[in-house]
């Protein structure tokens, strides 16, 4: 390398469309987390007896927050870009809140 | 003067890669941090078992129901409550497998996601089964 040459340490930024690409997913991650919430506020289902009311109420409130724990489980353990994206859109597929879908259709 | 050959005893350097670091501090300080890992395996493993009790119940209720009507299950209902029963045990496999070398914190942030999606999974399921 000659001397005249700067080395420039700044961590690499991934390319635009990639950065794009992420942005899009965690928000569309988001608007499930939502609606998630919506579903849970439309479900007719009681279970009988406290014990396992207060399970299928944690279930729900796992349920709406399942989207924003796959988000930061895959922004912080994901090691490259790519997997993130991957990780990324497997959640998005996954965890799209079909209950609500199937209510309104 | 010939120059010291490093032995596979000697203590890691902070240049070595982290897995290759965390491999050989395992291997000085015994079964420690699997242990770990095997206790945050554990107690993800009661929730899991939970789902799995819920959708076993759900099918032999549904079961009862169609026999006390004079019918038997169609296919699409045994279809899915029997995704239902794979769900929670292939979602937790999963998280195990996926988390379990990179240490107890990744392994519990694996396992409470994938236990998340398992009741999304399985609300999905439900609501199919009621539509």
């Amino acid at each position: 390398m000659g001397e005249g040459q700067v080395v420039d340490a700044r961590p690499t930024r991934p390319p635009w469309p990639r950065l794009i690409a992420r942005a899009l997913l965690l928000l569309l991650l988001v608007v499930h987390a939502a609606g998630w919430l919506a579903a849970w506020t439309r479900n007719p289902a009681q279970p009988v007896g406290p014990i396992a009311s207060a399970l299928y109420v944690l279930g729900q409130a796992l349920a709406v927050l399942a989207p924003l724990l796959w988000a930061g489980a895959v922004l912080w353990l994901a090691r490259s870009e790519r997997a993130r994206l991957l990780w990324l859109l497997a959640g998005v597929l996954v965890l799209a809140p079909i209950p609500l879908l199937v209510d309104v259709a | 003067m010939s120059e010291p050959v490093p032995s596979s005893q000697e203590a890691p350097s902070q240049e070595a890669p982290p897995a290759a670091r965390r491999a050989t501090r395992r291997s000085a300080t015994g079964r420690e941090p699997r242990r770990r890992e095997l206790a945050v395996a554990a107690a993800f493993a009661l929730p899991f078992c939970w789902d799995l009790v819920e959708a076993v119940a759900n099918l032999l209720a549904l079961l009862a129901f169609a026999e006390g009507a004079g019918h038997s299950l169609n296919s699409y209902a045994w279809l899915v409550l029997g995704s239902a029963i794979l769900v929670p045990p292939a979602s937790y496999a999963a998280g195990v497998a996926l988390g379990f070398a990179g240490g107890p914190l990744r392994l519990a942030a694996i396992l409470l996601a994938a236990l998340a999606a398992c009741s999304c999974l399985g609300l999905t399921l439900e609501a199919l089964l009621r539509a």
